[in-house]
């Protein structure tokens, strides 16, 4: 989802940076609230962020002969709320690009629109959908990491569609050309990514039960 | 606060569920068409873009070798993974409160 440095519009650049931008102070503000009313929110928060940053250096190979790599970020979506993510999420796109050549300063904007503030909305609500049919603990977790993933890749796929509409078809049929090369690599990675959310949120659910129980993510009795 | 051990059923699914990533992960390699290269797909779609970059990276780890690149991020897994750890092993040793009363 790492669009490269210079290879959208100068003035896709600059929209995507507008329209990303409140979200980023939003999260700013959301983390620094959380962290002086919970103080002892500041190591899961953390937590999360680790796990994003871990996640997305992991380039996994897929059956389609390709790879590519987890975002980790509806993890902390479904845990601290969007808002966080956008900060996390904006950071580690920030390394990336500054030091990985990973991504870009141009396209940071949208790169952060994609990764911080699209997939993990979208990965609140598939987990509060999901929650509100009163699953096992652990479902909601897995749809969310399932459903960031995926998101993603398709809002990225809808920004070089915008930036490079196809001479026929035009944006849906650039959409469905980039699309399908994410899609058949991230499916599976996506789902993999589900799992392994799963496995950290059983992981946090005995190790910081107090904070998830005061988030109204688990009762106190309930075992994940 | 619940921090009981593990019950069998829930070992033997963590256990499953370790593995079913590891076994994912073989036949991802193992099921690639022939010659598979595992480029990344956000370098292929950028290959499909008909423009080239108006801008450059201010710092290009591929331009010192492919090794570095994959060096870089095998760091950024590590410093991740590291830090990561210390903080779950952190929230994993505090005293509960109710403990911590008596």
């Amino acid at each position: 989802m790492h669009i490269a440095e210079g290879m959208l519009p100068p003035l896709h650049c600059a929209a995507w940076f507008a329209a990303s931008a409140p979200f980023v102070i939003h999260g700013a503000v959301a983390v620094v609230r959380s962290s002086r009313e919970r103080p002892e929110n500041k190591l899961l928060i953390a937590a999360v962020g680790a796990f994003t940053l871990v996640l997305s250096a992991l380039k996994l190979p897929s059956v389609t002969g390709s790879s590519s790599h987890p975002t980790g970020t509806g993890l902390g979506a479904a845990v601290f709320g969007p808002p966080v993510m956008a900060l996390i999420g904006t950071l580690v796109l920030l390394f990336q690009a500054l030091l990985l050549a990973h991504g870009g300063l141009t396209t940071l904007g949208a790169n952060v629109f994609s990764f911080a503030v699209a997939g993990p909305w979208a990965a609140y609500g598939a987990f509060r959908l999901v929650r509100a049919l009163r699953p096992p603990a652990w479902l909601p977790v897995c749809c969310a990491m399932f459903v960031a993933n995926l998101t993603t890749y398709l809002v990225t796929s809808a920004q070089l569609a915008l930036a490079y509409p196809d001479a026929a078809g035009g944006f849906a049929a650039a959409f469905a050309k980039f699309a399908t090369v994410f899609a058949l690599t991230q499916i599976p990675l996506a789902a993999a990514e589900g799992v392994l959310g799963v496995l950290v949120f059983g992981f946090l659910a005995r190790a910081a039960r107090p904070e998830l129980v005061r988030l109204g993510l688990l009762s106190e009795g309930a075992r994940v | 606060m619940s921090r009981g051990r593990f019950r069998t059923w829930e070992l033997v699914t963590v256990i499953a569920l370790i593995a079913a990533l590891v076994v994912g992960y073989l036949l991802a390699v193992v099921l690639a068409p022939d010659g598979a290269t595992f480029e990344g797909t956000d370098a292929t779609v950028g290959a499909m873009l008909p423009a080239e970059p108006w801008a450059e990276p201010l710092f290009s780890p591929a331009s010192y070798g492919p090794e570095v690149e994959a060096g870089l991020f095998a760091i950024q897994a590590g410093v991740g993974g590291v830090v990561l750890g210390f903080l779950l092993g952190r929230l994993t040793r505090r005293v509960p409160p109710d403990a911590a009363e008596e």
